[in-house]
């Protein structure tokens, strides 16, 4: 194994690769960091291109793409509250907080050290577990994968701060939002009024910008304030260096990217899923629960370490399987495709250098993505220096054509419009619009796995749901999340008692 | 506005929807009825925990709303979404971040002039010419 890995290296160290690898991390954070736009869109629309190229090149410059892609959501979730793609939501929780009161420099250079270490990790991840974990995967079967939605849904309790109530309620508007349309199973139309476009279903950066993007844009406008008073009015200078960023907080890195590679490395559960975990782990291990969402270094540290290792692990059914972790994973393996490569196990025994070469690319756009965000974090807030009349403007403009982008539909726009009204209200009276999108992503993987586990056994719940350890180990995690918060506030209440 | 008033308005909206929801899931089929008539039940079970909260709730708090402002940037953006399918995304884009810019007191000409137009050539750069992606035409042209 280490001479195929040190050959993989050594067909990825020459300037060509280095280029491309350049290249595909800057195009990765450009996209990422563009509302409606992704790294899933980019890789896509670069598919193509590789045809003409070798394939070590075309694939180094693709995980460029993706790395930076995952981490170019967090810088327009920090700055402006406006998630550049669905698993950068969580960060703008407590990432905003932190440019509002003039720290956002130190937000963007944590979010891309996290970004890093979540990347590395699951870089060592790829190359040391990838088969043994690809075999637990392949023990998950509906019953599992409804259980992981349920326990993924019990976070929203700990996202409200206006109590569990509201939580619990947005979280199951959200669950309700996305059930517009057919069901997974039967394709019965629902609650769409004999509309076509309803019948479809509401797309998810419409309502992830309607939720995110409009309510800020709003509140930006609403207070009749000096220019950019809202934003970072005294931007504090915090001189920090790349390792300061690390010690402190080096378990929430750590946690958090283990967990992005064990949901990577789920088919179709992705980066959002992984990041909401995180958090909601880190807030609950933290010594400090109620700084969370006002400005928590470790909310970003937890959010964007884990969406990044979602991309090694992602690739562990991909390379292993042919199954992809992620919809960017996905898109790779169309790349794959592309080149006339068979995806599998049989892929590491015949094209071992593109494999490992695959790999050391990760790590390599993982540096450049840290050393580009990291220095540029002072340059990139620069955009805090627009006045909020003419930000507030552009945020909506540039929402309303990265929505309608996805796919050439007005309905998508009108979609954002209606969500980003009610996501307003909602976060004036505060129902978080984090546990609505939640609830929301987490709909189709609940419903069609409880609709398949219940097929398999005939309609019977008991035999369909509680049939493994695998469940029970959900389930066992499900009541850690809905209780902790609970336990936690009850012993608070109980030592200032005393 | 008073916090337990929205949230009294809330719980009974909500009541109303899942009753509304509950009775159109029945004429769907059985499976595809299953998560909406559960989610509508817990819905309204929250609802109603919430109404007894607020009864037995001590205290209350404002929220704070600038109506008029609000209404006029929402005012604004439906404008511009309705617009976009009749005048096109560009005039359309244009007119609005000229609009909004003016409405909430920028005054400087060469400001109201070249955001919408350096906005109009960034899109047109990152969209049509490196995407290729095509932004919505006006109704005369399609």
């Amino acid at each position: 194994m280490i001479e195929h890995i040190l050959s993989g290296l050594a067909a990825v160290a020459t300037l060509e690769h280095a280029v491309f690898m350049v290249i595909g991390t800057i195009v990765g954070i450009l996209a990422g960091a563009i509302p409606g736009l992704s790294s899933t869109l980019a890789i896509s629309l670069l598919v193509p291109v590789t045809f003409v190229m070798d394939p070590l090149p075309a694939l180094a410059m693709l995980a460029g793409i993706y790395n930076g892609g995952m981490y170019g959501g967090s810088i327009s979730s920090t700055l402006f509250n406006v998630p550049g793609a669905a698993s950068a939501a969580v960060t703008a929780f407590d990432g905003h907080p932190m440019t509002l009161q003039g720290r956002s420099a130190r937000a963007l250079q944590l979010g891309v050290l996290s970004s890093f270490v979540g990347g590395t990790i699951s870089v060592v991840a790829l190359v040391l577990l990838a088969a043994p974990l690809a075999k637990v995967v392949l023990m998950f079967g509906p019953a599992e994968y409804f259980w992981v939605a349920v326990f993924g849904i019990s976070i929203v309790v700990s996202l409200s701060s206006e109590g569990m109530v509201k939580g619990l309620l947005a979280g199951l508007l959200g669950l309700l939002a996305a059930q517009v349309g057919m069901d997974p199973a039967t394709a019965v139309p629902r609650f769409d009024f004999g509309s076509v476009y309803m019948s479809g279903g509401f797309q998810l950066t419409a309502v992830l910008l309607g939720m995110f993007s409009i309510p800020s844009a709003i509140s930006l406008l609403e207070k009749k304030t000096a220019a950019h008073e809202e934003l970072a009015a005294e931007e504090k200078e915090e001189t920090v260096r790349l390792f300061s960023c690390f010690r402190p907080h080096w378990a929430a890195y750590i946690r958090s990217a283990i967990i992005g590679v064990v949901v990577g490395i789920i088919p179709a559960a992705g980066g959002n899923i992984a990041s909401f975990i995180a958090y909601d782990t880190t807030k609950k291990l933290s010594k400090h629960p109620e700084t969370f969402g006002k400005g928590e270094p470790e909310g970003i540290i937890s959010s964007e370490a884990a969406n990044n290792a979602v991309t090694g692990g992602s690739f562990v059914p991909l390379l292993t399987m042919g199954i992809p972790g992620s919809p960017a994973a996905a898109a790779i393996m169309g790349a794959f495709m592309v080149q006339g490569l068979v995806l599998g196990p049989q892929l590491f025994a015949t094209n071992s250098n593109l494999v490992y070469g695959l790999m050391w690319s990760m790590l390599f756009t993982n540096v450049i993505m840290l050393f580009a965000g990291f220095y540029g974090a002072k340059l990139v807030r620069k955009a805090l220096a627009v006045d909020k009349e003419i930000l507030a403007p552009l945020i909506f403009a540039f929402s309303t054509i990265g929505c309608y982008s996805v796919r050439n539909s007005m309905f998508d726009v009108n979609v954002m419009i209606v969500f980003g009204i009610i996501g307003y209200f909602m976060k004036r009276f505060g129902y978080p619009a984090s546990a609505f999108i939640l609830g929301y992503i987490l709909s189709a993987l609940l419903e069609s796995n409880l609709l398949r586990a219940l097929s398999l056994t005939g309609g019977n719940p008991f035999t369909a749901l509680f049939n493994s350890g695998l469940s029970f180990l959900m389930i066992g995690l499900t009541v850690i999340s809905l209780l902790t918060p609970l336990i936690t506030g009850w012993l608070g209440k109980r030592n200032r008692d005393l | 506005m008073k916090m337990k008033t929205a949230d009294l308005g809330v719980s009974i909206l909500l009541l109303i929807l899942c009753a509304a929801g509950y009775m159109e899931a029945g004429k769907f089929t059985e499976q595809a009825a299953l998560l909406p008539r559960i989610t509508f039940l817990c819905i309204a079970g929250l609802s109603v925990f919430q109404l007894v909260k607020l009864v037995w709730k001590p205290g209350d708090k404002t929220v704070p709303f600038q109506w008029k402002r609000v209404l006029a940037i929402i005012g604004l953006a439906a404008a511009y979404v309705i617009l976009i399918p009749v005048l096109g995304y560009w005039i359309s884009t244009i007119l609005f971040i000229f609009a909004a810019m003016f409405a909430f007191g920028v005054r400087g000409k060469a400001v109201l002039v070249c955001i919408p137009a350096g906005f109009a050539v960034f899109v047109y750069v990152v969209f049509v010419r490196v995407l290729s992606l095509s932004p919505p035409t006006p109704f005369f042209v399609q």
